[in-house]
């Protein structure tokens, strides 16, 4: 999730805007491309920031994810482009992609508008804020030449659509690098027209276009993972010792000091290479996420916790608290009604 | 005799790299004083020309190479009690060859010019900057002074009684009153001194001294104490909590915050005054951003009975919130 920390910290350093009209079906619209980016002063930069703030601030900004599953260039975009503090032209032609990208997506029901792409830092990390800005449906947007005669949108494009308090915002994201990895980053989003999960056509356009999920809570991601690499087990894996091996990995998995778990990695350390693909297809088809994420034991607790019976001569039992009606303890014997599968 | 015309040839071509210097020692003084957590204020600059042309006619003891506040650098606090944490900080900053404590020079019975002098003020061996401002050419005189002291330096300066010979030669009369002036400065700084002390603390008092010691190591810029006041005290019921609950919220929230708000007061330093809060540089400001992040809605309805909301909306923003 995008903090209030990243927010009032946010240095915008480039900003592009890109002209999309609606996509319709045997039409000859095509998108506007800028060229170059817009140059825009400190005090529009001032205020674009404290637009951010108020939209990825509001109690209507929800945290989101980059989703395994989508085709949309989106993140690898977004990937490349923190890695390193990207070049103009490489800016220009990363956010040019996008506007192609969305424009192919012939989400007949997003209205016409622009795109803006920012290049921008919070808490001096690398990010990318993304927004569609809606326009009045009809004509596309003029552009002009700069001073080197490439073509961009001029201020009063700007002013018009960013700097008009009336204006009617958009869809707003933003992502944030946090370190090296793929999924390294924190990101959020807003949509200041519809409500989360209210409309197909917002699904659409975050699902298709940003390729990003909804972040799950963490009790929920846990809970759903644990289930789904259960069932796995209990259903798929016929090797006995196998199947014991994989439930000891989960449970001391879930168990450890790490905060986050990340199912990607949980594969490729623990599950016999045979097995993997069949996992991954599984967790695919059960919704399950690959991407990392914190851990939240709180619904799977009573699951984790095992019953320990030490007999006089050192004999150790240790059964999970949701089977303990399988060992049946008298004064004299001690019986484990269940089948040997491995000894260790 | 010294040759002036070399003296202002070579200050002429060489004062840039001193410019640059003290430049530096400026910023150097004001990281490493601002976590003491009180207002202070640093000057430094490379004499003018005709400066150092006027002080080598004046001083003929003193060649080019000798004169040793070609570079001059000033740091002014509030009250007397401040000055040894000033001077312990810069201590541990920099190399000072002597400190020469102006006030001890006075003995009981005379009054006058009290600062602190420390001389020959060179950049540490350890220093990065080291190399490029070497301490064998490169050194400044640095005063350290309260606020009523500095009146005194000021309003002397371009007058007769600026130093004991000048006013050793004044008549009887006119010498008596210029030590009973000294002597009232110095009567109203130890006051001050005092008095900030001794000042019974209302819940509001409190809470500001408490907010200005963390306000201090984000900005040098001065509050309205009488703003802070106000707020402070239409603000503070919204915790029903006692003032040391309050005050010990207040520093554990702070602490936490620190290394955010650092980089919020260096951004907002630089960033556009329409969308400046006024509070930014209003110790209380930390309070109502607590409050923003614990209790958005009392704070919300305890602010605006008194305040414009717009105002509190800024404040919002600056610290990445939402009023929503």
């Amino acid at each position: 999730m995008i903090t209030s920390e990243d927010l009032a910290t946010v240095v915008v350093r480039r900003v592009i805007f890109h002209d999309i009209p609606q996509a319709v079906k045997g039409g000859s619209a095509k998108p506007t491309l800028s060229e170059v980016e817009t140059e825009i002063d400190a005090p529009r930069k001032g205020h674009l920031k404290t637009k951010l703030i108020k939209v990825l601030g509001s109690k209507s900004a929800y945290p989101i994810q980059f989703s395994e599953t989508s085709a949309s260039p989106v993140p690898g975009e977004v990937r490349g482009l923190t890695k390193q503090h990207s070049s103009a032209p490489v800016f220009v032609e990363s956010s040019q992609r996008l506007a192609n990208y969305l424009f192919e997506q012939r989400l007949g029901s997003i209205s016409p508008g622009l795109l803006c792409m920012i290049d921008a830092t919070a808490n001096s990390l690398p990010c990318v804020v993304l927004m569609k800005l809606e326009r009045e449906r009809g004509g596309q947007l003029e552009l002009s030449d700069n001073q080197e005669g490439k073509k961009t949108f001029a201020l009063s494009v700007f002013d018009n659509l960013v700097l008009t308090d009336g204006t009617r915002l958009f869809k707003t994201s933003m992502f944030v690098r946090t370190g090296k990895g793929d999924d390294d980053f924190r990101a959020g989003a807003c949509d200041s027209q519809l409500s989360v999960g209210s409309s197909d056509d917002f699904a659409k356009f975050w699902l298709r276009f940003l390729g990003c999920t909804f972040v799950e809570e963490p009790r929920v991601a846990t809970h759903r993972f644990y289930e789904s690499v259960v069932r796995f087990v209990n259903k798929s894996v016929s090797d006995p010792a196998s199947k014991g091996d994989i439930y000891e990995s989960l449970q001391s998995e879930l168990k450890s000091h790490k905060k986050t778990l990340s199912p990607k990695q949980f594969i490729e350390e623990y599950i016999p290479e045979a097995e993997q693909n069949n996992l991954r297809e599984h967790l695919k088809t059960e919704q399950v996420s690959p991407t990392a994420f914190t851990k939240d034991l709180s619904d799977i607790e009573k699951r984790l916790r095992r019953r320990v019976y030490e007999t006089a001569k050192g004999v150790t039992v240790s059964v999970p608290e949701e089977s303990a009606e399988l060992v049946v303890v008298s004064p004299e014997q001690i019986i484990v009604n269940d089948s040997v599968v491995k000894v260790k | 005799m010294m040759d002036v015309d070399t003296a202002r040839k070579r200050w002429i071509a060489e004062r840039p790299k001193y410019v640059e210097f003290a430049n530096l020692v400026s910023s150097r003084l004001q990281k490493a004083l601002k976590p003491i957590g009180l207002w202070f204020d640093v000057s430094a600059r490379a004499k003018e020309v005709d400066s150092l042309v006027k002080k080598l006619i004046k001083k003929p003891k003193h060649d080019y190479d000798s004169l040793p506040d070609k570079v001059g650098a000033r740091v002014i606090v509030r009250f007397r009690a401040d000055i040894p944490h000033v001077l312990d900080v810069i201590e541990k900053t920099l190399h000072c060859d002597t400190v020469d404590d102006k006030r001890t020079g006075l003995g009981i019975d005379r009054v006058g010019y009290q600062s602190v002098h420390l001389d020959g003020v060179r950049l540490q061996k350890s220093d990065p900057d080291h190399g490029t401002f070497p301490g064998d050419t490169f050194w400044l005189e640095l005063q350290v002074r309260t606020l009523a002291q500095h009146l005194w330096s000021e309003i002397s300066h371009d007058t007769v009684y600026k130093n004991d010979d000048a006013v050793a030669g004044l008549p009887e009369d006119i010498k008596r009153r210029v030590n009973l002036m000294a002597g009232q400065i110095e009567v109203a700084d130890r006051e001050f001194d005092r008095l900030n002390r001794e000042l019974p603390a209302d819940e509001g008092m409190q809470l500001l001294k408490v907010l200005e010691r963390h306000y201090f190591t984000l900005s040098s810029r001065r509050p309205d104490a009488e703003l802070s006041l106000q707020v402070l005290r239409s603000l503070a019921p919204l915790y029903n909590e006692s003032t040391g609950e309050i005050v010990q919220r207040l520093d554990r929230f702070i602490k936490e915050q620190h290394p955010t708000l650092e980089a919020i007061y260096e951004q907002a330093a630089e960033g556009e005054p329409a969308y400046i809060t006024a509070f930014l540089f209003q110790p209380e400001v930390l309070m109502i951003y607590e409050r923003l992040l614990n209790d958005p809605i009392a704070i919300r309805k305890g602010w605006n009975l008194r305040y414009p909301e717009s105002e509190l909306e800024r404040i919002a923003n600056l610290f990445g919130l939402a009023l929503d």
